[in-house]
């Protein structure tokens, strides 16, 4: 399966419901998808591909366009190893309300990234069973109430 | 019979810089929850405010046992969206390097099981071969002992000193005896057999499923390596296997990192035998372009990918480090349903090492 | 009756105190410390690697008459800080130190022991162990090299050899 098949599966099967599928370079094709949308995509990309193993989610904020971006990094593992191909998904997200369905149900994987995600970003993965602090201190909230270090708006010292 | 709750760490000779919560009934666990964050000192947040080359020393911080492969991702990111190639005879030197921290991290890992399991010469051995052998092979390449930061955008910082070759062949020989005497005082040991064959069995679908990376998913049956299976640097020009355990129990995954000490000596050997002459560096520009890119090296612990976003500035916009530790977190819940005495072996099995989580 | 024998108790140390201050006893006093200093096995950042191989054979500071790190802090009285102190872990460093006996000690490994090192603008750090501890040493250098730690070590004997030896003072 190669990257110009995939990106034409993708555009026949969702069309309007998922942005242009971008091939970056050789082994990497980013797809942006509403949130809405996600759950169809995340299911389909993994039974048709068997893209069974997630590398990364990260969050990306972006407070010009009022959005955060969370990004899912995919592969697929067999018992020979990993596919060299990389399928990132990325999800908008409103930054006044920041929520978007977890994929848990579909990577078990996902589940420390996400909570990281949900901590330093503040986005809300609904249906995430335990969205608990992770890596921050116990007083955050009184230190720093409502605020998430990694989002663009969050300075520090010397800034 | 009513459970137990007490924490492991952070002061304890067994966590490092880190907190099991562990829910015991008579002997066995059932439930052991690992705590992270005594270590997050933000460098993801830090990365932002500072220019591209700055970063490198700040990002090699996170794993300073293994501190090659982690800056080798965050360099070639850097050149994927300069638009560089890297010269030949730097790729080989970047190979040598991360072979060599692979071996550092990994006695430094057989080090503490040694400890762990009550195996005190293992202790002192891994130890003391690993300061007299490799960091100062380390030291008399890059000049510092454990943290380099040699591994730059575009090469390496500096040339292989005159006579690095012989001394290091010299070293590995040495080494290659020593590695045949851990394995018959240690490997070969039937206590330590006893106490980690059979003990945090992950299976292969499972190991797939949890998503965890390196030595850990070798040891569960499964070839995963990305040095042989997204080549990087110069590994696609190199002879060597891949080794691969299927029982998954904690015995396979020690078995896999101390095969892999025997196999990056060859790596290093070949990586001399085959070096190119040439640039050891090439000009960089403290501007990158506006993109993204994902770059993947295989870490002494696994899968360490490396994502940058640039806007075009001298500073990068997001930079987010996916570290192999990170992503064997869930692997904490093979503890579930064993003994007290076996967490010790799983946890060290799993070669957590906390900062890498945290960063 | 209590405050009676309190008073009583607290004369007789401050007796004892001097009397153990007048110099052969003191040097003897001292001495005895010298060469068994127990440390508080606590890692809190990447310093470690280095800790770990100043007390294996290559560097080997048991020699100095530092045991090798143990478990129990109760009974530990040097507390080797190796590296960053993170607002979780600052919680925890004060607390272990509060439950070591006295006399104890405190060594700043790294820079970031010392003013916050690399990670200065961090959000999640303390910069400097010694706004939450008395610190007796600081080894600078990113991380230290082994044989920084030993002369630490050496630093500490000294300052513990010409110090006065005190007994009154509880903590």
């Amino acid at each position: 399966m190669n990257e110009a098949q995939i990106i034409d599966e993708l555009r026949d099967k969702f069309g309007e419901r998922i942005g242009t599928p971008e091939r970056l370079r050789q082994h990497r094709i980013v797809v942006t998808v509403e949130k809405e949308n996600l759950l169809d995509l995340a299911k389909f990309v993994k039974d048709t591909y068997d893209l069974n193993y997630a590398i990364s989610v990260s969050g990306i904020d972006y407070p010009e366009q009022n959005k955060f971006v969370v990004v899912y990094h995919l592969c697929k593992m067999s018992e020979e190893g990993h596919l060299p191909l990389v399928l990132t998904l990325k999800v908008p997200v409103n930054r006044q309300t920041p929520r978007t369905p977890s994929l848990i149900s579909i990577w078990q994987s996902v589940e420390w990234h996400e909570r990281e995600t949900w901590e330093l970003f503040g986005i809300e993965f609904e249906g995430h069973p335990k969205l608990e602090r992770l890596l921050l201190h116990e007083d955050w909230d009184e230190e720093f109430p409502n605020q998430f270090p990694l989002r663009k708006d969050f300075l520090l010292e010397d800034e | 019979m009513s459970s137990m709750y007490f924490s492991v760490g952070p002061q304890h000779p067994g966590s490092g810089h880190f907190r099991m919560k562990i829910t015991l009934q008579g002997d066995i666990i059932l439930n052991a929850e690992p705590d992270p964050g005594f270590v997050h000192r933000s460098v993801e947040k830090i990365a932002e405010t500072r220019e591209y080359l700055q970063n490198v020393p700040l990002i090699e911080r996170q794993c300073l046992s293994d501190v090659s492969s982690v800056t080798l991702a965050y360099a070639m990111g850097i050149e994927e969206l300069l638009g560089i190639e890297v010269p030949p005879r730097a790729q080989y030197i970047r190979v040598i390097m991360c072979e060599l921290s692979r071996i550092m991290s990994h006695l430094y890992w057989l080090a503490i099981l040694g400890i762990f399991v009550g195996h005190s010469t293992m202790f002192m051995w891994g130890f003391g071969d690993r300061d007299i052998l490799i960091t100062e092979t380390a030291e008399k390449i890059a000049g510092a002992r454990v943290s380099y930061s040699y591994i730059i955008p575009g090469g390496v910082r500096y040339d292989l000193p005159d006579g690095i070759k012989e001394h290091t062949m010299k070293t590995l020989d040495y080494f290659q005896g020593r590695l045949k005497e851990y394995d018959a005082i240690f490997f070969s040991n039937p206590i330590f057999k006893r106490r980690t064959k059979g003990v945090g069995v992950l299976s292969r679908s499972e190991a797939i499923r949890l998503g965890v990376t390196g030595p850990t998913l070798r040891g569960s049956g499964v070839r995963g390596d990305i040095r042989k299976d997204a080549p990087y640097a110069a590994y696609d020009e190199l002879d060597f296997e891949i080794p691969v355990y299927s029982e998954g129990d904690s015995y396979s995954r020690s078995l896999v990192r101390f095969r892999e000490m025997k196999i990056s000596s060859s790596i290093i050997r070949q990586a001399f035998e085959n070096l190119p002459e040439g640039d050891f560096k090439v000009k960089t520009r403290k501007k990158v372009p506006e993109g993204e890119v994902f770059s993947r090296v295989e870490a002494a612990r696994g899968e360490l990918a490396c994502y940058l976003i640039s806007d075009g500035t001298r500073k990068p916009y997001r930079l987010k480090m996916s570290t192999p530790s990170f992503r064997n977190l869930p692997g904490f819940s093979l503890m579930k349903g064993s003994m007290l005495a076996d967490m010790p072996p799983i946890y060290m099995s799993l070669d957590y090492w906390p900062l890498e989580t945290d960063r | 009756m209590s405050a009676v024998g309190n008073a009583f108790v607290g004369r007789l140390r401050s007796l004892v105190e001097k009397i153990v201050n007048v110099n052969p006893i003191r040097y003897l006093v001292n001495w005895s410390k010298l060469y068994s200093l127990w440390p508080v096995h606590l890692t809190t950042a990447c310093c470690s690697v280095e800790f770990g191989a100043a007390n294996c054979p290559r560097f080997d500071i048991g020699r100095m008459g530092v045991a090798a790190f143990f478990g129990s802090l109760r009974q530990c009285d040097l507390i080797i800080i190796e590296g960053t102190v993170t607002k979780k872990m600052a919680k925890r460093v004060k607390k272990i130190y509060s439950q070591m006996p006295s006399p104890r000690y405190v060594i700043a490994m790294g820079a970031c022991a010392i003013s916050g090192g690399l990670f200065y603008n961090s959000y999640n750090i303390i910069k400097g162990v010694d706004k939450i501890l008395p610190v007796d040493v600081y080894v600078p250098g990113c991380p230290p090299r082994p044989e920084a730690l030993a002369h630490a070590v050496l630093l500490l004997q000294d300052k513990i050899r010409k110090g006065r030896v005190n007994i009154t003072k509880g903590e």
